[in-house]
């Protein structure tokens, strides 16, 4: 390890690591550009490098865009990936309030945490967390998007029902396309070019950039020139950083969080920072500030999706499971170099392994000053540019971005009509976070439920599978638990109010 | 919740949006019958869009389709007992968001026929014009000004798109 870290402090690979953050920042913060398009462009520059050379590259990158994402999900109430979808909740009211860079000062603390986090479970804890990733079967992959739905209940802003409405149609819309299992194409209405489906990022700009787009729009002005200063209300970046260490219990939670959901293959930083997001709101002394520009939820989405870079690669370095895109080109790059995942990758290659991993922790403290002062800087200039001159930009930047996704105009579309669908459903109560939730769980839960199916035909009744093993028994409680908690917090509070009237 | 800069809010559900001009003539509706409503339409579209699939295939989309006219229904009865009056539009000038709206669609639609350079030009140099024009009266100089910004701004993000990451953006006509 020690051999692994003098390689990668060298001037040349601290430059790329530099270089990869600044450049993963920039992608991430484009609504659209992912951290695999930002990895796959970075992909053949690679070629030419020293294997250690380009693993710390593409790792930087990968640091930078999952962070990138906030910029977006901050100032223009985008998530710029997947993963700062939480971000946009409490990140873009804290914008409008005039506390843009407070918020962006948060979440690079934040990130940076998560980031180091990450890499420090991944450097002393992979084989046993890899064991536990074995351990999730479909059932389990059932269970665990059945909790994530339990999530709508915080997640939607007005009657539970609404927002229970809203997570099924999400459901509703990630089944058009081909079915995971029978591979027949689904509500496709007649049109081949829905038979890709609904790609989830075409969703979420569609569903967050155009209502806020058509709101600026409705109202001549743009949402953070609202704020005419910008606003420091915890002392400046020095203030924040420590209000941000200051809740020591939220991090730790959010990278626990974050760290368990990202060894899962397939369930990514948008679900670690939503869970993360959630938990914090049901711990926090003041819920009810939740919404409003709470630095909490920030920073809980925050820490959570960026211990997912490190988390993810779990088992991707001792299994060879790519759990998510980037991580699969990542794995090519490893195998192209003659690099099998496995335990030899850490004994035999163990300079390379470690350098690889040591350069994420390095890009996790490289989000501190490049994040703040690029943070800063773009803050800066999205304030000064007027509404007549935003609303087209974004509207551009999320044209090209959706289209770039799958080089595909039919995605455009989808993006304007899913936009002004949840614009519609926006004014009638109906909070595009729920939809999100159900857009990314419906995949996992189908695939879960009918993967289950078909193994429990040897049972009389198949469901049973559903529920006969332990890992699937705890979820199971956890999903009871999650759906009596709220009322049962209504039901306190309720009591304690009527006790104190009584008291008076 | 504080009172806008018109004055009032109105409908149960004020807590969101439903803040309305006093003399604006909008009216707070049921959302919950329209949403339901709305919820019960997609689900009876989706229904009828069902095709011949294999068990494996029907079988969640079925449940799906299920619970979303339950809990449409359920909205509907809502709507009755204890609806949650809100005043769409409330925001701005509706007029404004329409017209934003129709212009995003045809730029989406553009793209494919006309090009992304010229479809996104018009899109967006017309949409500059307009939302501009809402608050100012514009000079002949800022317009050509702002001609200048949008070729640079477009231009400058297809160069990104196309030669940095690779990505050939739709052609139609012209580029």
């Amino acid at each position: 390890m020690l051999s692994a870290l003098s390689q990668i402090l060298q001037p040349y690979p601290l430059l790329l690591a530099i270089g990869g953050t600044a450049l993963g920042l920039v992608v991430g913060a484009m609504p659209g550009l992912s951290a695999t398009m930002a990895l796959a462009v970075l992909l053949p520059f690679t070629f030419a490098m020293d294997p250690l050379h380009g693993l710390v590259a593409l790792g930087a990158v990968y640091m930078g865009a999952i962070y990138g994402g906030a910029f977006a999900a901050i100032l223009v109430n985008t998530p710029g990936t997947p993963s700062s979808i939480a971000t946009t909740f409490e990140g873009y009211p804290m914008a409008k309030k005039g506390e843009a860079e407070d918020a962006i000062t948060a979440a690079t603390v934040a990130s940076t945490i998560g980031g180091l986090f990450g890499v420090g479970a991944l450097l002393f804890l992979a084989p046993p967390l890899a064991q536990f990733a074995l351990r999730f079967g479909p059932a389990e992959y059932f269970w665990i998007a059945i909790l994530g739905l339990t999530l709508i209940g915080s997640l939607s802003e007005g009657p539970l029902l609404k927002g229970m409405a809203g997570g099924v149609i999400g459901v509703l819309i990630s089944l058009i396309g081909i079915a995971p299992l029978g591979g027949e194409s689904r509500f496709g209405f007649g049109l081949p070019a829905l038979q890709g489906g609904v790609h989830l990022v075409v969703a979420l700009i569609g569903m967050f950039a155009i209502p806020e787009l058509l709101s600026m729009a409705g109202t001549g002005k743009a949402a953070l020139a609202q704020a005419t200063e910008s606003v420091r209300r915890s002392g400046g970046t020095f203030g924040m950083i420590k209000r941000v260490l200051s809740m020591p219990g939220n991090l730790l939670r959010s990278c626990i969080i974050g760290e368990i959901v990202s060894i899962v293959p397939g369930a990514g930083g948008n679900i670690a920072g939503l869970v993360s997001y959630n938990e914090a709101k049901r711990y926090s002394k003041h819920p009810e500030r939740y919404g409003k520009g709470e630095v909490e939820g920030l920073v809980a989405s925050e820490a959570a999706n960026n211990v997912t870079v490190a988390g993810s690669m779990v088992p991707l370095l001792t299994l060879g499971i790519p759990g998510a895109p980037p991580d699969a080109l990542i794995l090519g790059v490893l195998l192209m170099h003659g690099l099998r995942p496995g335990a030899e990758l850490f004994t035999v290659s163990g300079t390379m392994t470690y350098g690889f991993i040591l350069s994420m922790g390095l890009a996790a403290l490289l989000l501190l000053p490049i994040g703040l002062l690029a943070g800063t800087w773009i803050y800066r200039a999205v304030v000064r540019v007027p509404a007549y001159f935003l609303v087209p930009t974004i509207a551009l930047m999320t044209i090209f971005g959706s289209f770039a996704l799958r080089n595909n105009t039919t995605d455009v579309i989808i993006m304007v009509v899913l936009g002004l669908a949840a614009y519609l459903l926006k004014e009638l109560g109906f909070h595009p976070a729920p939809i999100v939730l159900g857009l990314i769980l419906g995949p996992i839960a189908e695939t879960g439920f009918v993967t289950t199916m078909l193994l429990g035909q040897a049972y009389a009744v198949p469901a049973l599978r559903l529920f006969d093993n332990t890992l699937s028994q705890v979820l199971i409680a956890l999903v009871v638990l999650f759906l009596l908690a709220p009322a049962l917090s209504n039901w306190r509070r309720s009591r304690k109010e009527r006790m104190n009237k009584g008291g008076a | 919740m504080e009172p806008n800069e018109w004055g009032r809010e109105t409908g149960q559900g004020a807590g969101r949006e439903g803040v309305v001009a006093p003399d604006s003539g909008r009216r707070p509706l049921n959302s919950d019958i329209i949403g339901g409503a709305l919820g019960l339409a997609l689900a009876g579209l989706f229904w009828l869009a069902r095709e011949q699939w294999s068990f494996w295939s029907a079988v969640f989309p079925n449940l799906t389709l299920g619970i979303l006219a339950a809990l449409s229904l359920g909205l509907v009865i809502k709507g009755f007992l204890k609806p949650e009056m809100l005043v769409l539009l409330s925001e701005g000038n509706r007029v404004r968001i329409l017209v934003t709206a129709v212009v995003l669609l045809l730029w989406a639609f553009g793209i494919r026929t006309l090009g992304t350079l010229l479809s996104s030009g018009v899109a967006f140099y017309g949409l500059t014009l307009y939302l501009a024009s809402a608050g100012q009266r514009i000079r002949l100089v800022d317009a050509f000004k702002w001609l200048l910004v949008v070729i640079v701004e477009i231009g400058a993000l297809y160069l990104i798109f196309s030669r940095v990451l690779g990505v050939s953006l739709p052609r139609g006509i012209w580029l």
